[in-house]
């Protein structure tokens, strides 16, 4: 590995003035585990890596106002076993979950996921089917960006250099949101997703559909929304060739790739099939659970 | 053989402190003063002509010591590695000379103080290419027109007529007569099948440290399966005498058979040599991926001809190994026809240059890629014949000892013939097989004057074998497992032993360590019947003593024996053994699966692994099981998601253990192990060499049970979920859940 300064700010503050210092010549470091390993292949040489501070807002993890606040540096291991989570969001704390083995989501942070913005970054399908919003700072200025607006490609976002991700924030649905998500790998465990697909809707006491939230990971250059299966679905009583319906148009949002994990055809037909066993998993089958 | 004292036992392994504790050395844990760093500059071709070298940048990086390529190189100097286990042989040059022939080669090699120096002077050496068409497939490199790996190759004729390219070496066998054969048969099957290569992913990559000392002696400290092998690996390869190389085996971290030298071993010692100081290479996991010994892919068609009933009359095969730029993969092609009484067999096999690293042996060499073709045709044949696979195999199994003993025990254990499965369930079942490698190997055991013993060995402990020598010679002495201590010795300063490979080590060191014990047992009986003034047949040997048989009262333990010999004219009690290499049986290997198939998206779950090993003899029972759970599973693996893949420009793309996966213990059903004792004729106290069997088997019977659960009969390993879900896509209309 490359030579470089390291930077240990001790708050919110002292961080964004790093960030502002150093610009395109830093780069945040949470917890590591994509960072390093880039750095380690050369694919990234920054001069300064600026450790987050364990400290608030960026270790924040709480409801206030109906809004789940989650600091950019709460862990994929936190998301995953905080009751919080685990009984408001129960499809990040699945996705979280699903990241990498023990040892990186210990490390690993969803401000990292995010900033990442790989195309298959697990928690990222979930957080857009929660209409996640992202709390960008910089010295003197704050943003909220949601996050069906932030992705631009693989690794490129709308964040600028010297802003900071400082927390998350989620607002809380309800129980008549039901959600579901699924990630294909060849493993079962510690692997990188082939398909990540997530789900939620809301219904009516009439049994239709009044939203609906449809993202897809892994088959296109960013994680994305399926808009147009999305909108198929609200005002309508699901029946299976709705579902049927929906999924294709699932299918048609996807740009799938081939790469060493999946043909571009695999992923294709994947988005349809999973989709589908998903919408009817949350629709029609009451009691099935969407997981593996 | 009546009951044991020692042998049958669950005692720890001798080195289970030190790995537990984290006190095993390891070579990556050696640093000597003065020492340098090696990296290697390595093709991102997999073809390509190289025009120039250029290493001016490179050498101003701070801290750089030498850069190495096959220019400076004396031409003296050639990779030659022999291998005596699985009678391989290489010889090519140490870095690639006019050409790369695959991606990751070896270009150049840069010393520097520090790996950071090494590292980035390494991707500084320009190298300018000119890229050239590559074929990893050897079905692709046998066309006509296919680029040629070695520009002097010429093709040969097959047996159809037709002509074949990139061949570097064939085998042909028959016995009886096939075509008679077929004619006879009822029905005849032919099915094409195709294995990928797959790397061993031992957990340690290679690792090798060199040291040259003034006089110009050499010492290598590496993770090998055989510090006598990187010996005489390093004295043909550089020119030097074999006396004034000394060969260090570390603790390893696994081989597979990977470990066999000239991977690092042979760099490490150049450094050394070309600069006069201690050097160090440790391959990333990456660089292991790229360019090791990663085992031979293979296609292979074979055509089978039964009668109605399910008697095997006739199978041939034609085989073309993956062989990438290396060799020594022919020899295994047979192993499809040697468990059943078959009249005729036949069989042509090509061993087929490709732009992929050279290949090694890989537990149990070829067998597990054969075998998956072998063993899922007959499974095959059995559905098409409405036959269960069970009763093809009784009625086809040859009667040696312990084949028919142990498929049994396979039958009863799982309910086979009450089996049940649900949707999307289905069974496999598969036999596989070996003969463990018989090797010369000498021992020495003392008696210490406590009455403990010592054993001299120059084996290297891969999978437990030091403590079955252990156990053999406290089971012959008649002392606890705990009062022996093994002296592992490196090519200085221990007898000559084999490298632990083809499950040779319990086989032949064992039998040198037997025969040891029991020359020190003979003079441990002659100097206590002098004592005790009774005749050596009087004698019994029990419980650390020596006594009169019908006076128990007189005797001697082993504590005065040892003693009593120091102050004898006879001196210390040493007993030495050497064995020259009875030949071994075979042993079958069973393996039964049940597998969960997800028809959407193509996965398959492992619900139950059932497989009994016929290991000749139990030495240590939980080193046993784990031998055949370890086996069952790397090949079970292999069939679900193990493949090193590579891309039109045949460039490896998945040199990372991301996506070259193997199993996590999430992955794995509770295995379910039988161990049957049916005693090789030459090994001590009946043991069979076990190592290689438990990989043989699971490859088919994993494909032939997703074959059993889908009514898609794979014909490509692995059968990863992709490959089974378009199948399915395609071959069959997906039943509407």
């Amino acid at each position: 590995m490359h030579s470089f300064d390291y930077r240990a700010p001790k708050d919110l503050e002292e961080t964004l003035e790093e960030a502002a210092h150093w610009g395109e010549k830093g780069r945040l470091l949470a917890g590591g585990t994509d960072l390093i390993l880039f750095m380690e292949r050369g694919r990234l040489r920054p001069e300064v890596v600026i450790e987050v501070p364990r400290t608030e807002p960026f270790t924040t993890l709480e409801e206030t106002n109906g809004m789940i606040r989650i600091g950019a540096r709460v862990t994929m291991g936190q998301l995953e076993h905080s009751p919080l989570i685990r009984e408001k969001l129960p499809v990040l704390s699945q996705a979280a979950g699903e990241v990498g083995s023990v040892q990186i989501r210990n490390l690993a942070t969803i401000g990292g996921n995010i900033v990442t913005a790989s195309p298959a970054g697990d928690t990222l399908p979930a957080l857009l089917v929660l209409d996640a919003q992202l709390m960008l700072q910089k010295k003197g200025s704050l943003r909220t960006v949601p996050i069906d607006q932030f992705f631009l490609g693989p690794g490129q976002t709308v964040r600028e250099p010297d802003e900071v991700l400082t927390e998350v924030r989620v607002p809380v649905k309800g129980d008549r949101f039901v959600t579901q998500f699924y990630k294909l790998a060849v493993r079962s465990y510690m692997d990188i997703a082939i398909v990540d697909v997530a789900i939620g809707v809301y219904t009516n006491g009439d049994g239709a559909v009044e939203d609906a939230r449809i993202a897809l990971g892994s088959v296109a250059p960013t994680p994305i929304r399926a808009r147009e299966a999305e909108e198929r679905l609200k005002g309508q009583v699901p029946t299976e060739t709705l579902i049927d319906e929906v999924a294709l148009l699932a299918q048609k949002a996807s740009s799938p790739i081939t790469d060493q994990r999946g043909s571009a055809e695999y992923r294709w037909l994947m988005v349809y099939r999973l989709t589908k066993r998903l919408l009817t998993n949350a629709l029609l089958n009451s009691s099935a659970s969407g997981h593996r | 053989m009546g009951s044991f004292k020692v042998l049958g036992s669950r005692v720890p392994r001798t080195d289970a402190y030190d790995k537990v504790t984290g006190r095993a050395l390891y070579t990556a844990d050696l640093v000597l003063p003065g020492m340098i760093y090696g990296a290697f500059v390595r093709s991102p071709y997999a073809h390509a002509r190289i025009k120039k070298i250029d290493v001016s940048e490179a050498m101003k990086v701070p801290g750089v010591v030498t850069i190495i390529t096959q220019e400076n190189l004396s031409r003296d100097y050639a990779l030659v590695i022999e291998e005596e286990v699985h009678a391989a042989q290489q010889v090519r040059g140490l870095l690639a000379g006019e050409k790369v022939r695959y991606h990751g080669e070896k270009v150049a090699l840069v010393g520097a103080e520090t790996l950071e120096a090494a590292k980035e002077a390494a991707a500084l050496v320009k190298v300018d290419y000119e890229p050239l068409p590559a074929v990893t497939d050897p079905r692709e490199a046998v066309k006509e027109g296919a680029p040629l790996v070695w520009d002097d190759s010429q093709p040969v004729t097959a047996p159809d007529g037709s002509l074949l390219y990139n061949v570097v070496a064939e085998d042909h066998r028959s016995e009886g007569d096939v075509d008679q054969g077929f004619a006879e048969s009822d029905l005849v099957y032919e099915n094409e099948y195709y294995v990928h290569r797959v790397h061993q992913t031992y957990i340690e990559p290679q690792a090798a440290v060199a040291a040259v000392d003034e006089r110009g002696r050499v010492t290598v400290w590496s993770s090998t399966q055989g510090h006598f092998v990187v010996r005489s690996n390093v004295a043909r390869s550089l020119g030097i005498p074999l006396s004034r190389i000394r060969s260090i085996g570390m603790t390893v971290g696994g081989g597979f058979g990977a470990k066999f030298g000239g991977v690092v071993d042979l760099y490490a010692v150049l450094l050394a040599l070309f600069t006069k100081r201690p050097a160090k290479i440790v391959y990333t996991r990456e660089e292991d991926l790229l360019d090791a010994r990663p085992a031979p892919g293979l296609y292979i068609r074979i055509k089978t001809g039964v009668k109605k009933d399910g008697t095997i009359l006739a199978r041939s095969a034609f085989a073309l190994w993956n062989v990438g730029v290396g060799g020594g993969a022919l020899w295994a092609t047979g192993a499809f026809t040697r468990l059943y009484n078959i009249p005729h067999t036949k069989w042509d096999a090509y061993e087929i240059a490709t732009n992929t690293p050279p290949m090694g042996a890989y537990r149990a060499p070829g067998y597990p890629q054969v075998l998956f073709a072998g063993e899922t045709q007959l499974n095959q044949i059995a559905a098409d014949l409405g036959m269960d696979p069970v009763e093809l195999r009784r009625k086809n199994l040859k009667a040696e000892p312990g084949f028919f003993e142990t498929l049994e025990k396979v039958v009863e254990k799982v309910g086979w013939f009450q089996r049940e499965k649900g949707e999307w369930e289905g069974w496999g079942i598969a036999l596989g097989h070996w003969r463990n490698a018989s090797s010369p190997a000498g021992c020495i055991v003392s008696l210490d004057e406590d009455g403990t013993a010592k054993v001299y060995t120059g084996l290297m402990d891969l999978t437990g074998t030091e403590t079955a020598v252990a156990e053999i010679v406290a089971e012959t002495l008649q002392i606890p497992y705990e009062d022996v201590t093994i002296v592992r010795g490196d090519t200085d300063s221990a007898p000559f032993s084999p490298p632990s490979g083809g499950s040779t080590v319990t086989f032949s060191v064992g039998n040198a360590a037997w025969r040891a014990a029991q020359d020190l047992r003979q003079q441990m009986i002659q100097l206590a019947a002098g004592q005790l003034n009774a005749l050596p047949d009087e004698l019994v040997v029990a419980d650390r003593k020596i006594a009169v048989k019908n006076d128990p009262e007189r005797s001697l333990s082993f504590a005065e024996i040892a003693q009593t010999a120091l102050r004898s004219p006879s001196g210390p009690l040493i007993g030495k053994g050497s064995f020259g290499g009875d030949p071994s049986d075979t042993n079958i290997f069973v393996q039964a699966v049940k597998v969960k198939v997800d028809p959407e998206t193509g996965k398959t779950r492992l619900l139950r692994c059932v497989q009994a090993l016929d290991v000749g003899r139990v030495i240590n029972r939980t080193q046993c099981e784990g031998q055949a759970e370890g086996g069952a599973l790397q090949s079970a693996s292999w069939a679900l998601m193990e493949e090193m893949q590579y891309d039109e420009q045949g460039r490896m793309i998945n040199p990372n253990l991301a996506d070259y996966r193997i199993p996590t213990a999430f992955d794995v059903p509770d295995m379910e192990t039988i161990l049957t004792e049916f005693p090789s004729r030459h090994g001590p106290y009946g043991a069979k060499g076990i190592g290689e069997p438990p990989i043989t088997a699971a490859l088919a019977a994993v494909a032939s049970a997703i074959g059993d659960a889908t009514g898609y009969w794979a014909l490509e390993a692995p059968v990863t979920p992709e490959r089974l879900a378009l199948a399915l896509a395609t071959r069959q209309p997906v039943r509407a859940r």
